[in-house]
């Protein structure tokens, strides 16, 4: 008789004082966000008079990298209807946006903070995500555009893409970037369309858990860099050798409690 | 005490073009962090629009997310330099290649293959990626656009993005996606600009193993689709349960060879 040593849930608390974030677009896994197009695709097609490829073909209906790549993910879809205007160039203002309801808040980098990336005519867009997530363990995750979601806009914006952790910061990223064009551009983007794509970086299943938390200044500070544990230099400045402090700190912690955070 | 290291995951990278051989590898990411992001500096003067005073700022130097998504991807470089042409709306032709050498080739996947995400506009393009990789362990990718290293072209040209695995399959090529627009688009990618990064979707290390194949036609069989193991209809599509024979075909096949491919 041999023993099988089941691997481990990674376990992924997700925060949120967002109504609509909690109620109506969770964080969730892929499979929930897969295209409608792609569901209504047939598995083969006729083709006719191109060459040698005269026949049957197979279609993306039979693209196994694709239905993994949702499959395998955890996704934040967008908690509202987003109305957003990209000025054109020769105009003052970059952006403005209309959202469904005002739980919902765009701001921005500086183009100072990566000058030599945006140029003159390129912008950030942050979207700031109603969702903090936390794992006790060290995992990082990849962070990109679910862009088989984006036909339409992911021409004028782009999310700028990285790799994360939740052990030692709970800010699921999400930085997109765009480009003044010589004529103004809008935008439309439905609730519920993936804004997000994150991918674990570990053979283990991810175990998503949700918590509506009511305090929100209490969720927001003990969520904020460093978890406000730490005194900074102003203006968001650590001191040297904070960020190593931090991380011993957090790593302390999660050996001291393991309970779910309360707040 | 017995410590039990995590075993390395090899991924045996086979090619027969010279070029991306010897000099533009398939390589770990770390070496493609791009030159802009060396040359930020730390901390920026940021100067709030309506405000007079002038304060400062960290800098995406300090980011841990770009740097991270460098250090934990493999990252597949442009192996020649090409200009590329993209047609307008109203030309007959949709793009075109001029490549420093002719060991690159570029092909399309059909619209009807997916006419509902192409839409009128939209058009594959797909460069032939000189590398295929064979990887004994069920470990899936994640291949995504590194876009942090395409500002210059990545308004244009979107790879799509998906989840890979490189024990049921060995390609590795690179499907873009393009829209046509009113006018003319002209790009130049120069060599060793990354075009794909690649993470597992584990914690354990990868190893990069480089093989040169000097039988190109034989190389080409072995690593086609089913590797040639198995007939096709005449449209080249498998039979019905054909995928699921395969996948237990190369389950045996790695049982029982553990040894390097030779062609």
């Amino acid at each position: 008789m041999t023993f099988w040593r089941k691997k481990k849930d990674i376990v992924l608390d997700c925060y949120t004082s967002n109504p609509f974030a909690y109620n109506f677009a969770r964080i969730n896994y892929g499979h929930h966000f897969i295209p409608e197009w792609w569901k209504q695709t047939p598995k083969e097609v006729s083709i006719k008079g191109i060459g040698t490829l005269d026949g049957e073909s197979a279609t993306i209906k039979k693209c196994p990298g694709l239905i993994n790549h949702y499959k395998k993910s955890i996704i934040i879809p967008l908690w509202t209807e987003l109305r957003l205007m990209f000025y054109a160039k020769n105009e003052n203002k970059d952006c403005a946006y209309i959202s469904s309801h005002d739980e919902f808040s765009l701001g921005a980098h500086p183009k100072e903070q990566f000058l030599k990336f945006s140029g003159k005519d390129g912008y950030s867009l942050k979207i700031e995500s109603p969702w903090y997530l936390r794992c006790r363990e060290d995992i990082q995750f990849t962070s990109t555009q679910p862009i088989w979601n984006h036909r339409d806009t992911m021409f004028h914006l782009q999310m700028l893409p990285g790799t994360l952790d939740f052990k030692t910061q709970t800010s699921p990223s999400m930085n997109y970037f765009f480009e003044k064009k010589d004529h103004r551009v809008e935008l439309n983007i439905e609730p519920l369309t993936p804004m997000v794509m994150m991918h674990p970086m570990s053979e283990r299943k991810v175990v998503l858990k949700h918590h509506y938390v009511d305090n929100k200044d209490t969720l927001w500070k003990v969520m904020s860099s460093d978890f406000a544990m730490f005194k900074n230099r102003g203006h968001g400045f650590r001191f040297k050798g904070q960020l190593e402090k931090k991380n011993q700190m957090i790593k302390k912690v999660d050996e001291m409690n393991k309970d779910e955070w309360k707040f | 005490m017995f410590w039990n290291r995590k075993k390395d995951i090899v991924l045996d990278c086979y090619t027969s073009n010279p070029f991306a051989y010897n000099l533009a590898r398939i390589n770990y990411g770390y070496h493609f962090i791009p030159e802009w992001w060396k040359q930020t500096p730390k901390i920026e003067n940021i100067s709030a629009p309506h405000e007079m005073k002038v304060t400062q700022a960290d800098t995406i130097k300090k980011c841990p997310g770009i740097v991270t998504y460098y250090k934990t991807g493999i990252v597949i470089p442009m192996w020649c330099e090409l200009r590329m042409m993209l047609y307008a709306k109203h030309e007959e032709k949709v793009f075109d290649g001029n490549a420093s050498h002719d060991e690159i080739d570029i092909t399309f996947h059909i619209a009807d293959q997916f006419k509902r995400f192409t839409k009128e506009d939209g058009h594959s393009l797909k460069i032939l990626s000189p590398w295929h990789i064979k990887c004994r362990e069920s470990v899936t990718f994640t291949m995504s656009q590194p876009i942090w290293s395409q500002r210059d072209f990545m308004e244009h040209l979107h790879l799509l993005p998906g989840v890979l695995d490189f024990k049921t399959q060995t390609s590795t090529n690179l499907n873009y996606f393009i829209i046509r627009k009113d006018n003319r688009v002209e790009l130049n990618i120069e060599p060793l600009t990354p075009m794909c990064i690649i993470h597992p979707h584990t914690d354990r290390k990868i190893v990069l193993k480089h093989h040169y194949i000097h039988d190109n036609e034989m190389f080409r069989k072995i690593m086609s689709s089913d590797f040639a193991m198995f007939n096709t209809d005449k449209n080249n599509i498998r039979f019905k349960g054909q995928m699921k024979k395969k996948k237990e075909f190369i389950e045996k096949v790695d049982k029982m060879n553990k040894e390097e491919w030779k062609v």
